[in-house]
């Protein structure tokens, strides 16, 4: 009577063995490294925005501080997106018939509100607050980047729990001296 | 080819679309960021605005402090500088936040059910208005800018009465005078049937000053009631009788003041606390006009520091007709047009009034709801919410105060006094305009900066009510006749839904009455000895019958009932109060002072938060008499808390609490807890974070323990989580990580208060009761906390969220937290002080001092929790003074 099973049957059985102590693992640091990927974070994702606005632009090229338009961030909760009256109390004067800034205008004109897309998204259970942050010496660019080369803002941080965890385990490196200003100094105007 | 269904090419491509979906669904849409076109003035995004304002309750105003988040209205504060709420709060005023977002709420102008424009009914109020014999029906009116229109249009109509509907009279307020303690000098009060401390709009201010004349000075106090009240529960000695009884009584007092018989018995005690305090110190506090004669003459022989004064809704030059005289005037046919403004009488009055009411040709009603007068009307208009109005508001101290919108009309509602302008004349007025100008009348020059003053404090300088020259001189009324073999009933408005006026309000429904922890209903209280002679038991259905009227409803056996005396309340049994309130309870208001009961053999089980008020031997709820002295703690194998810089821990007075409930209803506003309704509540799913028990106290009477959780050193909950959900932090907060939690309910077993609530299905949001899981109720949220999803635990944070607040705000100004700068919701809500909060490792904390307090106890402390909620025990008289 032949054998049933030929000799190369055992490699199969021992590689299906491997196979079923491996495959499981696989899958758990498949799943742990699509949860960390920037497909599901976020991380340097861009938005499309109602107004290609430009951060590099505003803060790096012209050097306007990051609290005139977020001007709750060092007491809120929230940084606070400004009100369409702060983005013309420059554009009334300048470039007031730029295509780009149509919706401004309207918005301005007609009382309808921007609406802009989150760049930046946390849970719904996340009380983060940026004024202690600031407070205590965080940068605005330790969290989001340098958003003075950005020509379009996208999310610096993955902003998952661990990466909160990297920085409140040992924050001393990342804080800078609170009496620097958000902005570096290299954009700041003397 | 024309088969059913789908093909398997189908199959397969909607299958491959589903999974596309899927795997790009992961991130939910976001939702856009909309920033204002101008930044409001002194809004900084992220943080919360508060502004002053008058809520009315009964007509009456209780100044209150409104926390609006961008616009949106989410929690009442009390307001420290208005007398009628001392920074303190009640139930209704906590719960108005919840009315103005009522998803059930009128929301456009009705003709015979059919939406109409305010255009026509503007048209077809300024007609009637002219009409001769037209009769204008409002409650009490609080409000100086209103009485004066109201004068304006009786001036240009002659042919117009006014008449005034009222349910619910001030506590105190007797004959047409609101009688008001001076309780900086009270040390000895005698209360004959009347319950200052109850529900009502001087609740908040007389229950201030009693808990801090007793805090203070020990106020004395006796009460002869015929049913526990929170009055009667809070005084150190009780005796119930029948209401026809009360009367005899003040007499009695009186003999005995004047130097009657040495006689034993309460009597004798009440004229003993109340001579031994002195000439000046002492009062007698009445609300039966069968005895006001009889009690001014004690209050003049004890020379008591009461005054008298004008009602707040009494207004020089016009004088309201009672409402009978509306009634035989629409049965005689007189009446050919009924304008009703914010008044349910279809409700109140019964059908008595309703047949009076089809007599009458045209019939308008004007009210927040569409309710059963609404039903019976015509013509309907949506008015607004108080927290969408401009008003002013007289409180029952006289007071005054404006009241100014949190926010836009939610629905296409009127302003009453923009209904009474339409009913002026052809030129509309808009509210702020009246009431603005009323005010320049008075201020003159001085306007815009008494305005502005006015509005930013939330009371108007300079007002106070007149002082009556002294009680009037009245004999008393005549007693009513108590027919015999009947049970005598007591109506009282209910201490959840009030006369029946926020019966739509989920929050209130679901607040449990103070003594028989029923909610989501009413009931029958039967004194014991009536229950057992009668066969009758708690939750049995008894018939009541009086006047030819009926109500059915279950009986409760309430301890401290008076023997052949009922108590019902009022308030219940509504059928157009939205799906919330409609077919709750039964209505009694129909029923005259006396009934007889019948046992209908049938059940009924009353939803209750606590059916079993006894303690078992216990000693739970222990009283200065019967404390014991604190131990030893028992051997432990937790490890000791860490000793950092802040370490929360709350002291509760059981001698303060009156029971009233503000706590419960302020946490639930604060924390955004939702209801259950009465079906969970029955199984024991309710999801109250802080419950009031009450207990029967060696006297007889009743005692109550406001119980938050304990945050014990060593919680029992935390080591039993098998996923570390239940945990403590550095500040000794026992804190639920509600992302961590996978609803074992292990914690709840194992928490020997019983303070953990499982959220059983998605009751906040997608299972909600009835309409609560309504969009609009998203706006009501506290964005600082979690809206809790189902499958989760949770329970008292002491207020974390305001904690975490502080601590913050402190660490940025580099400084330690301060003391008093943490309090919890329960604690500012609270009108009697009975709560305190703070930081055990500062030596100087209030915290502190009231643990040092010989009456300082822990709850079950044998148990080892060591909790950091704990007690200070209530005071019982030491001697006898009645001799």
């Amino acid at each position: 009577m032949a054998q049933i099973f030929r000799p190369s049957a055992n490699t199969v059985v021992r590689l299906a063995l491997l196979a079923l102590a491996l495959l499981p693992l696989a899958g758990v640091g498949l799943a742990m490294g699509v949860v960390r990927s920037e497909y599901l974070t976020g991380r340097d994702r861009t938005p499309t925005q109602p107004v290609p606005f430009s951060h590099a632009h505003h803060t790096a090229e012209v050097g306007i501080d990051c609290r005139y338009c977020h001007t709750a961030v060092e007491v809120s909760a929230r940084a606070g997106i400004p009100p369409t009256a702060t983005c013309m109390t420059c554009h009334s004067q300048l470039w007031t018939d730029a295509e780009m800034l149509e919706p401004v205008r309207r918005s301005f004109a007609t009382g309808e509100r921007l609406r802009w897309t989150p760049v930046n998204r946390l849970p719904g259970y996340v009380y983060f607050d940026h004024s202690i942050h600031v407070a205590k010496g965080v940068a605005c660019t330790t969290c989001h980047g340098g958003v003075g080369a950005m020509r379009l803002t996208r999310q610096h941080a993955p902003l998952t729990m661990g990466w909160c965890l990297d920085c409140h385990r040992n924050p001393g490196p990342r804080l800078s001296r609170r009496s620097r200003p958000p902005v570096p100094p290299r954009f700041t105007r003397s | 080819m024309s088969a059913p269904g789908h093909t398997r090419r189908e199959a397969l491509r909607l299958f491959s679309a589903g999974t596309a979906a899927l795997v790009a669904g992961c991130r939910a849409p976001a939702r856009p960021i909309v920033p204002y076109r101008d930044m409001p003035e002194g809004l900084v995004e992220g943080k919360p605005l508060f502004f002053a304002t008058t809520l009315p309750l009964a007509g009456a105003g209780r100044g209150v402090l409104v926390e609006s988040h961008e616009g949106r209205p989410t929690k009442v504060h009390g307001n420290p500088l208005h007398p009628a709420s001392l920074g303190a709060t009640d139930v209704f005023a906590e719960a108005a936040v919840l009315g103005l977002f009522d998803p059930a709420r009128s929301r456009a102008p009705l003709r015979g059910g059919q939406p109409v424009g305010w255009g026509a009914l503007a048209q077809a109020l300024g007609a009637v208005a002219a009409r001769d014999g037209a009769a204008l029906v409002t409650g009490p009116v609080g409000s100086a800018a209103m009485a004066g229109q109201i004068a304006d249009l009786l001036a240009r109509h002659p042919g117009m009465r006014w008449f005034m509907h009222r349910t619910v009279t001030p506590a105190l307020e007797v004959s047409g005078v609101q009688v008001w303690p001076d309780f900086d000098s009270l040390d000895a009060i005698v209360t004959i049937g009347a319950d200052p401390l109850g529900p009502g709009p001087a609740q908040i201010a007389l229950a201030k000053g009693w808990s801090r004349a007793r805090r203070e000075r020990g106020l004395r106090s006796h009460a002869f009631d015929s049913g526990p009240t929170l009055t009667s529960a809070r005084a150190d000695r009780r005796m119930s009788l029948r209401p026809s009884a009360l009367p005899g009584i003040a007499g009695a007092l009186l003999a005995m003041l004047q130097g009657g018989t040495a006689a034993s018995g309460p009597v004798a005690e009440a004229a003993a606390i109340l001579r031994a305090a002195g000439p000046g110190r002492a009062a007698v506090l009445g609300d039966a006009p069968a005895a006001s004669g009889t009690i001014a003459r004690i209050n003049a022989l004890l020379d008591a520091p009461i005054r008298h004064l004008r009602p707040f809704w009494q207004w020089p030059g016009l004088a309201p007709a009672p409402m009978p005289e509306l009634m035989a005037e629409m049965e005689a046919g007189r009446v050919p047009a009924l304008v009703l403004l914010g008044v349910n009488p279809v409700y109140d009055l019964g059908n008595a009034f309703a047949a009076a009411m089809a007599q009458v040709p045209e019939r308008l009603h004007f009210g927040t709801e569409a309710d059963e007068t609404a039903a019976a009307c015509d013509w309907h208009g949506p008015l607004h919410h108080p927290l969408e109005d401009w008003s002013d508001l007289r409180a029952v101290d006289g007071t005054q105060a404006l009241v100014q919108p949190l926010i836009a009309p939610l629905h296409d509602s009127r302003s009453g006094y923009e209904v009474l302008a339409m009913m002026l004349g052809p030129e509309p007025g808009s509210a702020f305009e009246i009431l603005r100008g009323t005010w320049a009348a008075r201020w003159g020059d001085a306007v815009e900066e008494r305005w502005r003053q006015s509005l930013h404090d939330g009371v108007i300088e300079g007002t106070a009510a007149e002082v009556l020259a002294g009680p009037p001189d009245v004999a008393d009324a005549a007693a009513p006749l108590v027919e015999a073999g009947g049970f005598e009933l007591t109506q009282r408005p209910s201490p959840s839904v009030l006369d029946g006026s926020f019966a739509a309000n989920a929050w209130l429904q679901e607040t449990p009455d103070p003594f028989t922890k029923q909610v989501w209903g009413s009931a029958a209280w039967l004194a014991p000895s009536d229950a057992q002679a009668l066969g009758i038991a708690d939750g049995d259905l008894v018939e009541l019958h009086s006047d030819g009227q009926g109500a059915r409803l279950p009986a409760i056996v309430v301890p401290g009932q008076a023997e052949g005396c009922i108590t019902v309340h009022r308030g219940y049994g509504r059928v157009a109060a939205g799906p919330i309130g409609s077919g709750v309870g039964t209505r009694v208001a129909g029923l005259g002072t006396t009934a007889t009961l019948r046992a209908t053999g049938s059940r009924a089980e009353p939803a209750r938060l606590q059916a079993d008020m006894n303690q078992h031997g216990r000693n739970i709820l222990p009283t200065t008499a019967t404390l014991a002295p604190t131990g030893p703690p028992p051997p432990s194998f937790y490890t000791q808390p860490r000793d950092g810089n802040l370490a929360w821990g709350m002291v509760i007075d059981t001698d303060a609490c009156i029971g009233c409930n503000a706590c419960i209803t302020a946490c639930q506003s604060e924390n955004n807890i939702p209801v259950v309704g009465p079906d969970e509540t029955r199984r024991g799913r309710h999801m109250h974070w802080m419950r009031v028990d009450a207990y029967l106290m060696e006297d007889g009477g009743h005692g109550f323990q406001p119980v938050p959780c304990m945050h014990c050193e060593h919680a029992p909950c935390e080591p039993v989580c098998p996923v570390e959900a239940s945990v403590h932090d550095s500040e000794g907060l026992n804190v639920q990580v509600y992302n961590r939690c996978i609803g074992t309910r292990f914690c709840q077993a194992n928490c020997p208060y019983k303070v953990r609530r499982f959220n059983f299905f998605d009751y906040a949001d997608r299972q909600a009761f009835e309409n609560q899981g309504a969009d609009l109720l998203q706006a009501l949220r506290n964005p600082d906390v979690t809206v809790r999803a189902r499958g989760v635990m949770e329970k008292c944070t002491y207020c974390v969220q305001r904690i975490s607040a502080a601590r913050r705000d402190a660490k940025k100004e580099n400084r330690p937290v301060a003391e008093g700068e943490v309090v919890t919701a329960c604690q500012s809500a609270c009108p009697a002080d009975a709560i305190t909060f703070g930081n055990l490792a500062d030596p100087a904390s209030a915290v502190n001092r009231a643990k040092a307090d010989p009456r300082h106890y822990a709850l079950l402390e044998d148990l080892g929790t060591r909790p950091r909620t704990t007690y200070l025990a209530r005071r019982v008289p030491d001697g006898k003074e009645g001799a």
